[in-house]
């Protein structure tokens, strides 16, 4: 199994589980509305944790797939050979700002090592981490699309 | 400084380089030159994710996909056909109530004319309507979705302003209910001038066994309003609720669901809600200069000096929203602008509902705004016809579609008046 197919699935399956794991928790907190006498208070901050990590692994599918809206209206006036240029600078512009967010975020979670969350008590570097996963998974959905432009470029 | 940041966001969006992206590329090169540390970046990203409200935006996105998946659009379809079918232009009728059904359960324009056009434009071509006529008012119809509630656009100037969802929600019902009355009469017009095709009249029974198998799909957008108005849930477990909802009514009611497509529909819509939010987590970023620069303090005084008339900076605001919605995305144009202008409009007494309202009410009638309105550009790729055409048909909508939002605008208690009646 190459890496890309493996990251793609890990990436799949960590979306998946994440987002039942943010379903579950938000009916619990429903749930306990209703039907305990206590709403957990764990519930607010683990539904918070989940999203983000789920948005963290769908994010670099999402590159993959083409969601990210832009604007179409100027690109389309351009010649032939100005968007060849600009469909292969885009993917490494791509590549440089989560390059540069993936490298940030490691301090960031050095500093989260130090602190906890107010109700799991999980160290913030957990949450952190999301930043982390979203970052390199986009930089390397970049760093493949440019490589696919570059293959272009040259035939 | 200043100039940098934003010279760099524009020539990154004509270059076509995303939304999201080119928010985050330009803040990066401002801090970079600026001198400021670069971890700024990625807290200033997480900040702008993490907050409760914006956890009912995937829930939203799975519940209407999940609904869409258990063929609803053929089923609001059928029961608008049953319901108005027999109208001369009947076809016509049928666009924009089933895109005033189908809005509770979607909440963006542009997955409306996607989702019913396909359905509706070749529908309405083999009745004989004129292609053009038949995708303008495909897009002109789906821009009810984004005001009518539960809507995407509103959950996100929420985030922005502090302000209710709930209120918001129904700041947006009458608004929207108005546009789709106004389309409707223009849609009257044409098809009386043009002679379109009308069907028989149904029977009670026929639509009242439409009804039934629709009934279901609406009944979600009812708990959702309902839910979050009577303060029973949040709106993030109104959105949970919905997904629950729509797996059980999916699975049990339409037999249409199974775990190979729900997890196909999770995963869709995870990633739709991926690229949303990199977009909030960068306009975080951005807003976040702009504050630090005191953009919108500068940007209100400048107005200001200019005229302090209120409905003068009403009708500013409102041309510079329509000819940004043109251009750009809802929800993007929405996380960049809103917070500059809403404080504009606080400073003439607009109130912050009604302006939501108009704000929201402003980019989606971009949408259809000639020459480069996005639902334009989806509606005419269906429909196969060239831009320029569905742009001429579709001026009698934008027109009335603008009277909507100049009477919206005049008239604060059309955005206010459920809002105060029901949760004040």
């Amino acid at each position: 199994m190459s890496f890309k197919i493996f990251l793609s699935k890990f990436l799949k399956y960590g979306t998946l589980m994440t987002s039942l794991g943010f379903v579950i928790t938000v009916s619990l907190q429903i749930f306990a509305r209703f039907f305990l006498s206590d709403v957990p208070p764990w519930t607010e901050e683990a539904s918070r944790i989940l999203f983000i990590y789920a948005i963290a692994f769908a994010s670099g599918l999402a590159y993959r797939g083409n969601y990210f809206v832009f604007l179409e209206a100027f690109y389309a006036t351009f010649s032939e050979k100005l968007k060849k240029i600009i469909d292969l600078i885009s993917p490494l512009l791509s590549l440089v700002l989560f390059g540069f967010c993936a490298y940030y975020t490691l301090p960031v979670i050095e500093m989260g090592m130090d602190e906890y969350s107010p109700t799991l008590q999980v160290i913030m570097a957990v949450p952190f981490l999301s930043i982390l996963i979203l970052s390199l998974s986009l930089s390397y959905f970049s760093f493949l699309s440019l490589m696919n432009k570059i293959k272009f470029w040259k035939s | 400084m200043i100039l940098l940041l934003i010279t760099v966001f524009v020539v990154c969006l004509c270059f076509r380089f995303p939304i999201a992206f080119s928010l985050g590329l330009s803040c990066l090169v401002y801090f970079f030159f600026k001198g400021t540390p670069l971890v700024v970046v990625p807290l200033k990203m997480y900040a702008g994710i993490d907050v409760f409200v914006l956890l009912s935006i995937p829930g939203f996105i799975i519940a209407g996909n999940l609904m869409n998946q258990g063929g609803l659009t053929d089923k609001i379809i059928n029961f608008c056909n049953h319901l108005l079918g027999h109208v001369r232009g009947g076809l016509s009728y049928v666009n924009i109530s089933a895109s005033m059904l189908f809005a509770g359960i979607s909440g963006t324009a542009i997955s409306d004319t996607a989702s019913l056009g396909a359905v509706m434009i070749p529908a309405m071509k083999k009745e004989g309507y004129d292609s053009d006529f038949s995708c303008a008012i495909t897009a002109a119809s789906s821009t009810v979705g984004p005001i009518i509630p539960p809507s995407l656009p509103m959950i996100i100037a929420a985030t922005l302003s502090g302000l209710s969802v709930g209120k918001l929600f129904l700041a947006g019902a009458i608004p929207g209910l108005l546009l789709g009355l106004g389309l409707m009469l223009v849609a009257y017009f044409v098809a009386k001038k043009k002679n379109y095709p009308k069907h028989p009249k149904s029977s009670l029974l026929q639509i009242f066994k439409s009804f039934t198998d629709t009934f279901w799909a609406l009944l979600m957008t009812l708990i959702i309003l309902f839910g979050i108005i009577g303060g029973v849930f949040t709106p993030t477990e109104a959105s949970v609720v919905a997904v629950l909802y729509a797996l059980f009514i999916g699975t049990f009611v339409y037999k249409k669901l199974n775990l190979k497509n729900i997890s196909v529909v999770i995963l869709d819509s995870m990633k739709t809600t991926a690229s949303l939010m990199i977009l909030v987590g960068f306009a975080n970023l951005f807003g976040f200069i702009l504050i630090t620069e005191q953009i919108p303090q500068r940007i209100s005084e400048q107005i200001l000096l200019w005229t302090t008339n209120k409905y003068a900076v009403l009708l500013l605001i409102n041309l510079l929203l329509i000819l940004v919605g043109t251009f750009m995305e809802t929800i993007a144009a929405l996380l960049i602008l809103f917070p500059i202008l809403l404080k504009v409009a606080i400073e003439v007494d607009v109130e912050p509902i009604h302006f939501t309202v108009i704000a929201v009410l402003n980019l989606i009638i971009g949408l259809t705004t000639p020459p480069v309105g996005v639902c334009l550009f989806v509606a005419s790729s269906i429909g196969k016809t060239s831009i320029g055409k569905v742009s001429r048909a579709g001026l009698p909508f934008l027109a009335v579609s603008l009277l909507v939002l100049a009477l919206v605008s005049l008239f604060p208690e059309l955005s206010l008046f459920l809002p105060k009646l029901i949760m004040d």
